[in-house]
């Protein structure tokens, strides 16, 4: 994958010739066949970090082309992957459906990847904490997740930088009781947006990518290569820079409502409309780690997912409902027996 | 019971998504059905623990009425601040 086909020499032992693999731990090339490790840190690991302009107004033409990758396309979600050196699986690692080779269809340059820092071992406990932190989560839970099947694979981020010129119309409440009123108020406020993660694939919700990629960190970046992905799956980028930014509008809409309201800071505020002016779009297309988990509870497939960073998890999980049926039951009698002793005592 | 998952989510939302994410505030928003809910089973009990001991309803209704109006009050209040 990236500017050019997997290059296999890169792969290769220089010492036996077997196969080597991106070992998280050393962050080195592990051979599989003699243990010798291999590095893949260069002087220029620093310009991963870089950020490239882009003007909406004259979008720089950015064709995508083939780069002679083997690809396989899952037969139940769509999802295309690259299998690089062994990582080569028969399910997808984002839905666990089966796939199948696929013909390459024109892709994007992946600019930079964070390489995986945590290992298969050390994303499984972490999956079993959070499962076992559950609150009124059925009882066999732990056991059904430890019969699901882990995956790994880099997916599609884009990184967004911008400055944005806000103007906004708002009202808040002012008063109490029978005073109480509505006002008018119109500001300006200057917000910038810096390393924005958005997701550069359908199969990674916002959901995920708040849950678990708290503490992106530019210098984690290296440069893309393909000794960082062997061993592992990865998803090509397919969006252009304008699809991006389009993808990222809700989340930005209810973000800057968000900041606005904070900044209106007073009771009840609503955000009737705002204009903004954006400038200084800078953006990064790169790959970032995740381990998931793939699950069935009851019928109902179901995922949860590591950080291949710092382990950080988050996922779905079913409900016990006679868990929340007690939990609701203790909720209903706490607050009726303080409504019956508050009415008792005759205290307003 | 839709409630308590409410409550589960918006707990699970504060130690786990990040702060000020779209993620956190879609999650997190929608707490006005759970405060209902609590609303009206204290406010009923008010009015049965009221009657109990006066033994006038008429009157027991009033008054839980006006311990009503006194919590939003106190509710918007510390919502405010």
């Amino acid at each position: 994958m990236g500017q050019a086909t997997v290059q296999q020499s890169e792969l290769q032992c220089q010492s036996c010739g077997g196969q080597c693999a991106f070992d998280p731990a050393q962050q080195e090339l592990l051979c599989q066949s003699c243990g010798s490790l291999w590095p893949l840190a260069t002087d220029d690991d620093h310009k991963a970090a870089d950020e490239f302009p882009f003007d909406p107004d004259a979008p720089a033409a950015e064709p995508p082309f083939l780069q002679g990758d083997q690809i396989h396309q899952c037969e139940t979600c769509g999802g295309e992957v690259v299998f690089t050196g062994a990582a080569l699986s028969e399910h997808c690692p984002y839905c666990n459906g089966s796939v199948v080779r696929a013909v390459e269809e024109k892709a994007y340059e992946t600019m930079a990847l964070v390489p995986f820092r945590i290992d298969r071992d050390y994303a499984a406990r972490c999956i079993t904490d959070w499962i076992n932190r559950r609150i009124a989560a059925p009882s066999d839970l732990t056991s059904l997740a430890a019969e699901g099947q882990i995956a790994s694979i880099y997916a599609p981020f884009w990184t967004f930088d911008s400055k944005e010129v806000i103007e906004y119309w708002a009202t808040y409440e002012e008063g109490s009781g029978k005073t109480r009123r509505r006002r008018r108020r119109t500001g300006r406020i200057n917000i910038d947006f810096n390393d924005m993660l958005v997701p550069a694939s359908e199969h990674v919700t916002p959901l995920i990518r708040d849950g678990i990629l708290h503490d992106f960190k530019a210098q984690y970046l290296r440069p893309y290569r393909s000794g960082y992905l062997a061993g592992f799956a990865a998803e090509r980028h397919h969006m252009t820079v304008q699809e991006g930014l389009q993808a990222n509008e809700a989340d930005k809409d209810l973000l800057i409502r968000n900041l606005i309201e904070g900044e209106i800071d007073k009771p009840n505020p609503r955000v009737e409309r705002y204009r903004t002016d954006t400038t200084g779009i800078h953006y990064r297309r790169i790959l970032l780690p995740v381990w998931i988990l793939h699950y069935t509870y009851r019928g109902t497939p179901k995922k949860v997912v590591v950080s291949g960073i710092d382990g950080r998890t988050f996922g779905e999980r079913p409900f016990s409902p006679w868990k929340l049926a007690g939990c609701s039951a203790v909720l209903t009698a706490l607050t009726m027996a303080i409504g019956l002793l508050w009415g008792a005592t005759g205290v307003l | 019971m839709a409630q308590v998952v409410k409550i589960i989510n918006v707990y699970e939302a504060n130690h786990e998504l990040k702060q000020g994410s779209a993620g956190w505030i879609k999650t997190i928003s929608g707490w006005t059905l759970v405060v209902f809910w609590l609303l009206i089973t204290w406010f009923l009990a008010t009015i049965i623990g009221d009657w109990a001991a006066s033994g006038d309803l008429e009157q027991a209704i009033d008054r839980s009425w006006m311990r009503l109006q006194i919590m939003l009050e106190i509710m918007a209040a510390l919502g405010s601040d």
